[in-house]
C-alpha cells in the first residue's frame, strides 16, 4: 500500500513539474520540409522565461515532414471554443481533428490539459502554503516548548523591535517600503543585553493557538479571499500558510517540551552548550520526522481546502483552470459527468495517497 | 473546580472582543462603497452625477463620516478631512499629503488639482511622484477620535443584536442569519450524532481485534471516506442521483434543494415538507467525520485496553463485553467530549460547502450567495456567528469534560 501511495504521489509530483512540457501546442521536436529541424516546446519555455528573445514561430505543424507533437497538444487558456461545449471523452473535433481524451467543460476547453496544469496549480499552491505555516509555526512551537513560560528577552530591546516592526508597517500603508525600519527591527532582536527579564512567552503562544483553533478556518479565508477581491495563487498560499501555522506550532511545541526533559538533553545543557546549539544539535534531528509527517498531512488537507475554495469560485481567478473549477461545472449540466468524475479523482487519489504516507511515516516513528 | 470552570468561561470573551474587531475590520474593507450604494438607491439622483456635497450629506447620515477606530496613525501631514471622502478622492489627498509639507498645504493643493482636467491631473500627480516625499509625511501622529467613531457604534449596535441590514432585500442581517442557521444547526446536529452513533461501536470493535481483517478492511474503507473531498461525494451524489439521465432507478433525489418562502410555509412544515432534500448533506458531512471519530476512538480505547486494570478484571473472570463496555469505555469516552471541539470547525465549513452543492437555505448557502451579492452585512454576520457557536461548543465540551471525569476533580 505504502509503495502504491509513494508511486501516486510522485507521479503527480512529475506531472505538475513537467505540465509544461506535457501540454502545450508546441511540439516536442520537428523536422521541416526543408530538412531542418527544432524543439519547439524548448525555445518556447526558454521564451517565457526570457532566455530568448523571440517566439518559437507558428507553423502549421501538420506541413512538417516529422513532429513529434506534445502528448496534449493545446494551449491552455487560449482554446475557448464555443463550438466545442461539453464533448464527451474521446471526441474527436472534426473540423479541427483535436482530440479530446477527457472531454471538454462549458467553454469547449479540454478538461486533461486543465487537469495538468490544475496538479501544478495545488500542488505549488500547498508547498508554498504549508512551508510557510511550517516556517512560522516551527518558530512560534519550538521556542515556545524549548524555553517555556522563562523566555528571558531585554525588554526596551523588544521593544524597541516593535515600535520599528510597526513603523515599518505604518510606512508600507502610507506609500513607502520602509527597508530600514524593518532591518533595525531585526537587528533589535540581537542587541546584546545585561539585564533580561522572562515573559511568559509559552502561555501566550498557547492562547494564541486556542483562538485560531475556534474559527472555523474554511469560513475565515472565504470572507478573507472575498474582500480581497482579485486573490493572485500566491495571495491564496499565504493566507492559508497565515492561518494554519497553529496545527504545527502545537505539534512542535509538545514534540520539543518531550525532548527538552530527555537526559541526553539535559546533560548537553549542563556541560555547557548554548540554547541554540542544543536546539541545533539535540533537538532539531528529533523533531523533523515528526514535522515532516505533519507537514505531509498538511499537503493534503491544504489540496482540498484550495479545490474547496475554486470549487465555490471565491478562491482563485475564475478564468484559471483548476480542480475545483472543472467540478464546479458539473453542477451547470448535470449530463456531464466527466467534469465531476475526473478532477474529483485526481483531488482524491492526491489527497489520500499523501494522508497513507502521512500514516505509515507516523507509525515507523 | 469553578475557579476552573470560571476561567474557562471568561476565556471565551477576549477571543469574541477578537472576532469582532476582525468582522469589523474585514466589513471595512470590503470592496464597494456603502455610500455610493445609498446613493445609487435613491431613484431621483439616477441620472445625475454625484457631487461631493451629496456624498458627505449622505456619509453624515449613515454615520460613515468618521474614522473607522477610536484612534488613527497616520502620517502628520494627512488632514483629518480625508475620512468623509469618496475612495477615490481619498487616495488622491493622501497621495498628495505624502509629498506636502504640512496639512493645510496638502489641502490646498488638492483643492486646486480637482479643478484641473483629467490629463492635466494625471500629469501633475505623475510630476509630484517622481519628487522626494517630505520628512514631515514619514513623522506617524496619533489622532484621537474616541467614542467619535464607527467601530464604537458599531460595537454599540452590535451589542443591541443590531448587525445592520442586508443589502439584497433591505431585512435586518441577524434576522436573515438566524433564519439560515436553524438548517445549518439541523444539518449539522444530525450529522455530527449520526457520526456518534456509528463511529463508537466501530471503534471499541476495532480497538478489540487490531490488525484482524475487520479492523484492516474497515480502517482502508474508513481511510478512503476521510479523504473523499466533501463537495466532490457531494456533488457525484448530486450528479447521478437526481436525474434519470443515468439509469432507471437514480432518480431518487429529483429536484434538489429548498428554497425559502415557499408559499409562507413556517421552519417546521418546511423541514416536514422537504426533509428529504437533507438526507444527501447529511449522508455526506456524517460519513466524513465518522472516519474521523472511528480513528480516535480505536485509538483510545486500545490505549486503555494495554492498562493493567483490564488483566485484573479478565483475572476476575468478567465476561469481556463487560469489562469492554462498562469499565474500559468509561474511560475511553472522555476524550470523546472534548473531540467535539475539533470536529465542529471542519463540521460547519464541511456543511457550508454541501449546502451550496445541495440548496439548502442555511448559513452557508447564505453567505456563499451574499459574497457574490456584496452583500457584505451578511457574510461577516455569518462568519461571526459561526465562530461564536464554535467558541461556545468548545468551551462547552472543556466544560462537560472536566464536570464529568472524576480524575480531573482533586486537581481543580
Amino acid at each position: 500500500m505504502k509503495k502504491i501511495a509513494a508511486i501516486v504521489v510522485s507521479i503527480f509530483a512529475l506531472v505538475g513539474l513537467t505540465s509544461n512540457l506535457l501540454v502545450s501546442k508546441y511540439p516536442w521536436y520537428c523536422q521541416k520540409a526543408d530538412g531542418t529541424s527544432s524543439f519547439p516546446i524548448l525555445q518556447d519555455q526558454c521564451h517565457r522565461l526570457g532566455l530568448r528573445s523571440t517566439p518559437p514561430e507558428e507553423l502549421d505543424w501538420s506541413t512538417c515532414s516529422r513532429v513529434l507533437p506534445a502528448p496534449i497538444p493545446i494551449a491552455v487558456g487560449e482554446n475557448i471554443d464555443l463550438s466545442a461545449r461539453f464533448l464527451p471523452p474521446g471526441t474527436v473535433e472534426k473540423e479541427t481533428g483535436k482530440k479530446h481524451l477527457l472531454g471538454t467543460d462549458r467553454l469547449g476547453r479540454d478538461v486533461a490539459a486543465a487537469l495538468i496544469t490544475g496538479c501544478r496549480t495545488s500542488l505549488l499552491i500547498a508547498l508554498l502554503a504549508m512551508s510557510l505555516a511550517l516556517l512560522i509555526g516551527g518558530l512560534i512551537g519550538g521556542t515556545a516548548g524549548f524555553f517555556g513560560n522563562a523566555l528571558r528577552v531585554s525588554i526596551p530591546a523588544t521593544l524597541f523591535s516593535i515600535a520599528m516592526m510597526s513603523y515599518g508597517i505604518f510606512l508600507l500603508m502610507h506609500g513607502s517600503v520602509g527597508w530600514v525600519p524593518f532591518s533595525l527591527a531585526i537587528l533589535g532582536l540581537f542587541i546584546p543585553a545585561q539585564k533580561k527579564s522572562k515573559i511568559p512567552w509559552e502561555s501566550m503562544v498557547m492562547r494564541t493557538i486556542e483562538i485560531f483553533d475556534s474559527v472555523p478556518l474554511l469560513l475565515l479565508l472565504l470572507a478573507i479571499s472575498a474582500v480581497v477581491m482579485q486573490p493572485s495563487y500566491a495571495g491564496i498560499a499565504l493566507l492559508i500558510g497565515l492561518l494554519s501555522w497553529p496545527r504545527y506550532a502545537r505539534y512542535m511545541r509538545a514534540e520539543v517540551l518531550r525532548l527538552r526533559k530527555i537526559e541526553y538533553v539535559e546533560a548537553a545543557k549542563i556541560s555547557g552548550e548554548k540554547d541554540h546549539q542544543v536546539f541545533i544539535h539535540y533537538i532539531l534531528p528529533q523533531v523533523v520526522p515528526v514535522m515532516l509527517v505533519l507537514f505531509t498531512y498538511g499537503l493534503g488537507s491544504t489540496i482540498l481546502l484550495e479545490s474547496t475554495l475554486s470549487f465555490l469560485g471565491i478562491g482563485l481567478p475564475i478564468d484559471r483552470m483548476t480542480w475545483g473549477t472543472l467540478l464546479a461545472q458539473s453542477r451547470l449540466n448535470f449530463n456531464a459527468w466527466w467534469l465531476a468524475v475526473f478532477p474529483g479523482m485526481c483531488i482524491f487519489f492526491l489527497v489520500l495517497s499523501l494522508n497513507h504516507l502521512a500514516e505509515s511515516r507516523q507509525q515507523r516513528l | 473546580m469553578w475557579r476552573l470552570l470560571l476561567r474557562r468561561v471568561l476565556w471565551v470573551i477576549p477571543t469574541l472582543l477578537l472576532l469582532l474587531v476582525l468582522t469589523f475590520g474585514l466589513t471595512r474593507m470590503a470592496p464597494g462603497d456603502p455610500v455610493l450604494f445609498e446613493l445609487a438607491k435613491n431613484e431621483e439622483l439616477q441620472n445625475q452625477e454625484i457631487t461631493l456635497d451629496m456624498y458627505e450629506r449622505t456619509a453624515r447620515s449613515l454615520g460613515l463620516d468618521k474614522a473607522y477606530f477610536y484612534f488613527s496613525v497616520w502620517p502628520l501631514t494627512y488632514p483629518s478631512e480625508c475620512i468623509q471622502l469618496p475612495a477615490a478622492d481619498r487616495t488622491m489627498l493622501t497621495k498628495i499629503a505624502q509629498y506636502s509639507a504640512s496639512r493645510a498645504e496638502a489641502w490646498t493643493e488638492w483643492q486646486r488639482m480637482r479643478e484641473l482636467s483629467d490629463a492635466e491631473r494625471k500629469d501633475a500627480m505623475e510630476n509630484m511622484a517622481k519628487s522626494r516625499r517630505t520628512w514631515q509625511s514619514l513623522i506617524p501622529s496619533i489622532r484621537w477620535w474616541g467614542s467619535n467613531s464607527q467601530f464604537h457604534d458599531w460595537i454599540r449596535r452590535a451589542l443591541k443584536s443590531d448587525f445592520g441590514q442586508s443589502r439584497s432585500d433591505g431585512r435586518p442581517a441577524t434576522k436573515r442569519v438566524w433564519e439560515a442557521m436553524r438548517w445549518t444547526l439541523v444539518v449539522n446536529g444530525i450529522s455530527i450524532f449520526l457520526a456518534y452513533l456509528f463511529a463508537i461501536p466501530l471503534g471499541v470493535y476495532r480497538a478489540k481485534a487490531p490488525n484482524s481483517a475487520f479492523d484492516r478492511i474497515a480502517g482502508f474503507i474508513l481511510n478512503v471516506l476521510y479523504a473523499l473531498p466533501v463537495f466532490w461525494m457531494g456533488t457525484l451524489l448530486v450528479v447521478f442521483f437526481s436525474t434519470g439521465e443515468y439509469g432507471q432507478w437514480t432518480n431518487i433525489f429529483p429536484a434538489v434543494g429548498i428554497w425559502e418562502g415557499e408559499a409562507g410555509l413556517g421552519f417546521g412544515q418546511m423541514l416536514r415538507y422537504n426533509g428529504n432534500q437533507l438526507i444527501i448533506p447529511i449522508l455526506v458531512l456524517s460519513s466524513s467525520t465518522m472516519a474521523y471519530i472511528t480513528q480516535q476512538v480505536r485509538s483510545s480505547v486500545s490505549e486503555e485496553l494495554r492498562k493493567q486494570y483490564v488483566w485484573q478484571l479478565e483475572a476476575k473472570g468478567l465476561k469481556s463485553r463487560t469489562i469492554l463496555w462498562k469499565h474500559v469505555m468509561r474511560n475511553a469516552s472522555f476524550p470523546l467530549i472534548t473531540m467535539l471541539g475539533g470536529v465542529l470547525p471542519a463540521a460547519i465549513g464541511g456543511s457550508l460547502v454541501m449546502e451550496v452543492i445541495c440548496n439548502i437555505p442555511g448559513m452557508g448557502r447564505l453567505m456563499y450567495d451574499s459574497i457574490f451579492g456584496q452583500d457584505w452585512n451578511v457574510v461577516m454576520l455569518s462568519v461571526f456567528v459561526s465562530a461564536v457557536l464554535t467558541v461556545i461548543g468548545i468551551a462547552l465540551a472543556d466544560i462537560t469534560y472536566a464536570i464529568v471525569d472524576p480524575r480531573t476533580r482533586p486537581a481543580l
